[in-house]
């Protein structure tokens, strides 16, 4: 029984030992994400995107995962197998490939081998990002959602009158928001943001919906060169000094993409009548001034543009929503009743919680 | 004695916290800015959609300066832009119709191409780039027209703006919607009873052949939206507004011509 235990700690040792130590090269052992952030690859000649990527890749015109029609793009890894490659991963990982059993060749292949031949999709999914898109929304705004618009009526002809004030703009404006945000097909996985600054006064509760989720309430962003290329193709329009991959990616320290689009207003439907003929801008405020989402930290929609309809003393439910569920909230705690929470535009996740200054006196 | 004296210390500890807590949210209003009148010739057409507003600390009095170069400032309006770029009729007409300052302005249809050379041309070299597809060459034609032309006039606003406001910096800026030409400044920072603030569209909005900025002041009180309204004309009794209105230098457009 001593034995056999020995004997197994020895041999796990020894698969220990030989996979911490293949070879002195730390690319061997990396059978994953090439790194950008090396050093060395972001130095010296390789702080050209161009000396190992190519737009378009020769695979271009092969058909795409995402099933559109092909268009010029980066579809594969850079390869360093090409005549003219000028040795772009061989000039310092020469012995790589031919030693520790081609763990190497796995940073693309399908197949860690010295045989391999197939290429992963790329980029793999799963892998994470390395780069930050930039997006500058104020320059997009004022270039490409700045038409005005005529009334679709010809000079001269007899119309009916009416004190509609403009043409109304439709969600599938070519030259609008819609360009890169549209309507999402399928739910998407949504959930709450996470309220940092205020407390919860109950637990969660089940949820009620009087207008179940649906696609139509949420609105998708660009993934990939599709919408950006019909402008920015070999760089076009992108500052100067900037025009390179640089342009638009921005290295940062790897993460993981976050596929859940975090909401504070859940309930909230894009596609409702009083919503979906508004102009984006009309409740995306800040959106317009924004030269880096990342700078954003809270909601696009300042509650000020929802107080303009749902603050109202009018009738109808809807109009005085936000004074009814404030005034239910006020109500129930000085009753010292289980708080209020508020539910027409909040999953409980959220509208459990205290309820922010903001909404009180936007 | 001790237990009194670590609660009496806690109770000033947390009254204390509270109302740094309560400063901590500083009070805040909103300025709607809402369009009268603003209409030329063609009714139709909504001059104060999609334009952008700047939001500038302090009153007029405090923005004498800024006030001072916008009516210095020389304008060139958009046809005569395109005029000096030597852009064709039919080019210029085509921008004309969309009332567009810019190529980005409208989808360019297969049916615009013919006739208008820039368009013919960038279609041609789009053909030979993405090997032959008349979808692509046509969706992606901006890539190939040339960049004076399509971001030209967006570059020349651009640095109006930057030299018009090079020494007063605005906290906010914001584009007004497209249908109802209307702009809202959100959190906008209010110390005391109301605080002034000065709203100004800096870019000279063209209307028939004249072209317009308005320079108004306007009192925000916290926790309640205050509505500004740019009127033309503006009423000669209204002392916190100016308006400053230019004669456009005409430039002579070629009719297009196109078959």
């Amino acid at each position: 029984m001593k034995a056999t235990t020995i004997i197994l700690l020895v041999i796990a040792g020894c698969i220990f030992c030989s996979s911490v130590f293949i070879t002195p090269s730390s690319a061997q052992r990396r059978a994953q994400a090439f790194s950008h952030n090396t050093p060395e690859h972001k130095t010296g000649r390789y702080a050209d995107c161009n000396v190992c990527h190519q737009l378009p890749t020769s695979n271009w015109v092969s058909p795409r995962r995402d099933k559109l029609p092909p268009f010029p793009d980066v579809i594969n890894f850079p390869n360093p197998h090409r005549q003219g490659a000028g040795n772009i991963c061989f000039a310092c990982h020469t012995n790589a490939a031919f030693s520790g059993g081609g763990v190497f060749c796995g940073t693309c292949h399908t197949v860690p081998s010295m045989r391999a031949r197939a290429v992963l999709p790329f980029p793999v999914q799963g892998r994470a990002r390395q780069f930050n898109t930039i997006f500058p929304h104020d320059v997009h705004q004022d270039l490409i959602a700045r038409n005005e618009r005529y009334a679709d009526v010809a000079v001269a002809h007899f119309v009916k009158a009416s004190y509609s004030p403009s043409p109304k703009l439709t969600a599938d404006d070519p030259y609008s928001c819609a360009v890169c945000h549209q309507t999402t097909v399928q739910i998407p996985k949504n959930g709450p943001r996470k309220l940092t600054n205020l407390k919860a006064l109950s637990d969660v509760a089940a949820d009620t919906f009087e207008r179940p989720i649906k696609a139509e309430f949420f609105k998708g962003s660009p993934d990939g060169h599709a919408s950006c290329f019909n402008c920015h193709y070999q760089y076009q329009y992108l500052p100067k000094g900037k025009q390179n991959c640089a342009g638009c990616h921005e290295l940062t320290r790897p993460y993981i993409e976050r596929r859940t689009l975090e909401r504070y207003s859940t309930k909230f439907d894009h596609s409702r009548t009083g919503h979906v003929e508004n102009d984006c801008a009309a409740c995306h405020v800040r959106i317009t001034q924004n030269s880096k989402v990342e700078l954003m930290k809270d909601a696009d929609v300042p509650i000020a543009a929802c107080w303009r309809c749902h603050a109202t003393q009018e009738e109808g439910r809807s109009r005085r929503i936000l004074l009814d569920e404030i005034a239910a909230r006020d109500s129930s705690i000085e009753k010292k009743e289980a708080p209020f929470q508020c539910t027409y535009c909040h999953t409980s996740a959220i509208g459990r919680y205290e309820i922010p200054a903001s909404h009180r006196k936007p | 004695m001790c237990l009194k004296a670590v609660c009496v210390f806690l109770g000033f500890f947390v009254s204390v916290h509270s109302v740094a807590s309560a400063q901590a949210e500083p009070a805040v209003g909103s300025i709607v800015v809402r369009a009268k009148n603003v209409r030329g010739s063609q009714r139709a057409k909504i001059p104060l959609s999609r334009k952008r507003f700047y939001l500038f600390a302090g009153g007029l009095a405090d923005n004498k300066d800024l006030v001072d170069s916008i009516r210095a400032a020389e304008i060139t309006s958009r046809d005569c832009f395109y005029n000096s770029l030597k852009a064709s009729p039919c080019f210029i007409s085509w921008l004309n119709e969309g009332n567009c300052e810019s190529p980005f302005c409208r989808a360019i249809k297969r049916e615009d191409i013919k006739g208008v050379k820039e368009f013919e041309s960038a279609y041609a070299k789009g053909l030979v780039a993405y090997r032959n597809k008349p979808d692509l060459a046509l969706s992606w034609m901006i890539n190939n027209l040339p960049p004076d032309l399509t971001s030209g006039y967006y570059r020349q606003q651009r640095s109006f703006v930057e030299k018009i406001t090079a020494s007063r910096k605005p906290l906010q800026t914001i584009l007004s919607t497209a249908a109802g030409a209307e702009a809202t400044f959100a959190g906008v920072p209010v110390t005391g009873k109301s605080t002034k603030y000065l709203v100004s569209n800096i870019l000279p909005v063209e209307i028939d052949k004249k072209a317009y900025t308005w320079a108004c002041e306007i009192d925000v009180q916290a926790a309640k939206p205050s509505n500004l309204i740019l009127a033309l004309p503006l009423d000669p009794k209204r002392k916190n507004c100016v308006l400053v209105e230019k004669e456009l230098k005409t430039c002579s457009v070629e009719a297009c011509n196109k078959q």
